[in-house]
């Protein structure tokens, strides 16, 4: 079931990703930096010490390749990153199910880097910059984070105050719908954002749907982040007991 | 010799007024970007000039090109492809870089799109059907559905052999073709270029047997984009491959929109002694490195530009581009470059706004704004009010009527079915797009979704044949060059074949064919 037991008026921010109609083009890569304010690489920089809160990984095997777009999957049950953060720097949003990181708390320990079973968290070794000229594209509404602090995906967090700033300012109360920069930018529509709480929602219902399964199910994190495929291999693949979709939607 | 490095306006104007005056071979304009007003703009100049205008991909596109060869009644062949059935792309990007992506994603909802590709490229990856066939064997693909069509058995098993592709798979394909309503597209890939003529002529004939031409969901006709009758004659369009050798004394190449890589050695063939090539591009890398003089160009969206009209679409269509940074300093627009060594100083904007005007005059279609309802040129007051409405993000669009359009030949089925003839083929990594911005790093630098540069991609297999293991250097030689890159295995490439990003090494071992260019591999040994 994919209702949260909390029957508050809160949301629970979700995504499916529909492994299928990825292509690994890297539009939603370069749309997350973008929005979020990620500078470009360093000359020394590598998969390990790069900074990609979304990364589409590429997955090989005997039955064909897959793209796998992967970011923070918002663990909602004891979420290990903030399990282990000493400094109380990754809280989960009750208001909205979304995992935030809070570059002023955080030490830079990188104990949550260790604890996330998915590789989605990735350390500032330096302060961000930008080549001449290309400080004007920067989003006035992210701070770019500083040097020693770990970030990682948080759906677009910018974009959810302005849509909850709009909403308040029409009278309008509880959770609000809004877009991540990704969802945005893919041009297959691979991927599908909205309040998993929400029956009415596209995204309550693809990820109820046969087929749709969450990354390493087993270990009871409870990802708000699924994904779809009608290959048996890929979902074989998800680090789940079964690979089906059954066990994705244990509650 | 300013070859690579920015170099200023007058000085290429010296150059080229020189060059020019000598009289010495052809004066040319290699447009790597046909379709656009500036490119109307380059024939109106050289029909003055008395020179040639040249590209490597036609205006119309390869695949409607050699249809358009054959065709009666004054309209040129467009795509219908609002109403095809099945849309069966031979090596075409379909949903990279051929049409708007966000538009052929959207259509692709109406139709199927089946996709015969040797690379796994991401329009493979997303068709409803891939026919994986094997390097080479375009031409071999679409005479088997030819011969699957006509019942030709021999051609049938020869295509098989040459593809890779079963007899039973070409037949029951060309079964559900006939049925569905299908057209066939074989245009240029952005790294492999235009396809040969052989698998043009192939797949005009593949297109005539599916009686796609001429019909509803097939190839229908369209009407141009109006045009100011005061722009008076244009010089005629050539293809690049068709201008003899060492024959063009002054070559102007416009490299102004990033994503258009070609190997010089195709260039370099047609230049006469002596000759002087100017470009103006968006980057100091690609052609500018080679030619004489590199003018710095005012490139997408540092500029005012239109939009050419997409090769999927079976109307007429009017938008602007707007420049939303600042040109880089001295850049130039190249084809008011251009104009001022013929005399004329009109600004690119002043033109756009001419056509804009015949638009306006010729009353058709309608103007689509960014929000809110289709308006009617006739509904607008005055040619400024419909520049305006451009300028404001609107775009023109013609009536979409689909025209009649009849080809006057059928062509005959190709003869010849070749394979490469190399056992080894040589291929370019699926296509990475432009780089354009530092923030591209997060692809290749960051993560591993996209080869690096240097790098060469073979399946186990040949790997071990080759006695190569991931991580060794290979040194492959061509016919015309060689290089070093280091080996990295995929399961995803197929066997017999060596994939390369795209770059000066791989350019450096292609050669010029047919109006394109491969690379045919000689040699791999462990370096």
């Amino acid at each position: 079931m994919i209702a949260h037991k909390d029957n508050s008026n809160n949301a629970r921010y979700g995504m499916v990703v529909d492994i299928d109609r990825c292509t690994g083009c890297g539009a939603c890569m370069i749309a997350c930096a973008v929005e979020n304010n990620v500078p470009p690489a360093a000359p020394t920089a590598n998969e390990r010490t790069g900074i990609t809160p979304m990364r589409v990984i590429r997955y090989e095997h005997a039955g064909g390749t897959a793209f796998v777009p992967m970011m923070c999957q918002q663990c909602e049950d004891e979420t290990p990153c903030a399990a282990v953060c000493p400094q109380n720097a990754v809280e989960l949003d009750p208001a909205t199910g979304i995992v935030g990181q809070i570059p002023q708390r955080c030490l830079g320990c990188r104990y949550c880097m260790a604890a996330c079973p998915y590789h989605a968290r990735y350390f500032n070794w330096g302060d961000p910059t930008w080549p001449d000229g290309l400080e004007k594209t920067l989003n006035p509404s992210v701070a770019p984070r500083m040097r020693g602090v770990v970030e990682k995906c948080n759906f677009c967090h910018g974009r959810w105050h302005e849509a909850k700033e709009l909403a308040v300012a029409n009278g309008k109360t509880g959770p609000v719908e809004y877009t991540p920069a990704c969802v945005e930018a893919c041009p297959s529509r691979a991927i599908t954002f909205g309040d998993l709480n929400n029956s009415a929602t596209s995204v309550n219902e693809l990820a109820r749907e046969k087929g749709s399964f969450r990354l390493l199910d087993s270990i009871g994190t409870a990802p708000k982040v699924y994904y779809r495929s009608r290959r048996d291999w890929v979902r074989a693949a998800s680090g789940n007991a079964s690979g089906t979709a059954e066990g994705a939607h244990r509650g | 010799m300013q070859g690579g490095r920015p170099c200023a306006a007058n000085a290429a104007t010296e150059a080229a007024a020189k060059a020019i005056a000598r009289k010495q071979g052809t004066l040319a304009v290699l447009d790597l970007r046909p379709g656009r007003t500036a490119s109307l703009l380059y024939r109106k100049h050289l029909h003055k000039l008395g020179g040639k205008y040249l590209t490597i991909t036609p205006t119309l596109g390869p695949t409607l090109q050699s249809v358009a060869g054959s065709a009666a009644g004054g309209t040129v062949p467009a795509f219908d492809l609002d109403n095809a059935g099945i849309l069966l792309s031979i090596g075409t990007p379909v949903l990279e870089a051929w049409d708007a992506p966000g538009r052929m994603l959207n259509l692709a909802r109406k139709f199927q799109l089946w996709h015969a590709e040797a690379l796994e490229s991401a329009t493979a990856l997303a068709a409803e059907r891939w026919f994986r066939i094997r390097p080479g064997s375009e031409t071999a693909f679409a005479a088997g559905l030819v011969a699957a069509i006509d019942g030709d058995q021999t051609g049938m098993r020869q295509a098989a052999q040459l593809t890779g592709i079963r007899e039973t798979e070409l037949s029951s394909a060309a079964i559900v073709l006939l049925r569905m309503n299908a057209v066939v597209v074989a245009d240029t890939h952005p790294v492999l270029g235009p396809p040969a003529n052989e698998t043009l002529r192939a797949v005009a004939c593949l297109n005539a047997r599916l009686g796609a031409i001429g019909r509803k969901g097939g190839i229908v006709g369209r009407r141009e984009t109006p045009l100011p009758q005061a722009w008076g004659p244009l010089a005629a369009e050539t293809a690049f491959s068709a201008a003899p050798d060492a024959s063009i004394g002054f070559l102007f190449i416009d490299d102004g929109t990033p994503g258009a890589p070609l190997p010089w050695k195709m260039i370099a063939a047609k230049l006469a002694p002596g000759a002087v090539v100017v470009t103006a591009a968006w980057s100091t890398n690609g052609l500018a490195r080679k030619s004489n003089y590199a003018l710095p160009a005012v490139t997408y969206l540092e500029g005012l530009h239109d939009v050419p009209t997409p090769p999927g679409s079976a109307t007429a269509r009017f938008a602007l581009s707007l420049p939303l940074v600042p040109p880089a300093a001295n850049a130039v627009e190249p084809v008011e470059w251009f104009g001022s060594l013929a005399g004329d100083d009109t600004k690119l904007e002043a033109r756009l706004k001419e056509r804009a005007g015949a638009i306006y005059t010729g009353k058709r279609g309608q103007i689509r704004p960014a929000a809110g309802d289709p308006v009617a040129p006739a509904s607008l007051k005055n040619e400024d009010e419909f520049w305006s409405a451009a300028v404001a993000g609107g775009r023109w669009q013609d009536d979409s009527q689909a025209l009649a359009f009849k080809a006057s030949v059928t062509p005959q089925p190709p003869l010849q079915m070749q394979a490469g003839t190399s056992k080894l083929q040589l291929l370019p990594v699926a296509w990475m797009g432009a780089d354009v911005s530092p923030l591209m790093t997060k692809l290749w630098v960051e993560s591993s979704l996209k080869p690096r540069a240097q790098q060469v991609f073979v399946h186990p297999d040949t790997a071990r044949q080759l006695s190569l293991e991931h991580g060794s250097r290979a040194r492959i030689a061509s016919a015309c060059g060689e290089c070093v890159a280091e080996v990295a295995l995929d399961n995803a490439v197929q066997p017999g074949v060596l994939q390369m990003v795209a770059g000066q090494a791989w350019f450096a071992l292609c050669e010029p064919r047919d109006g394109a260019w491969s690379a045919q591999v000689r040699k791999v040994v462990r370096a």
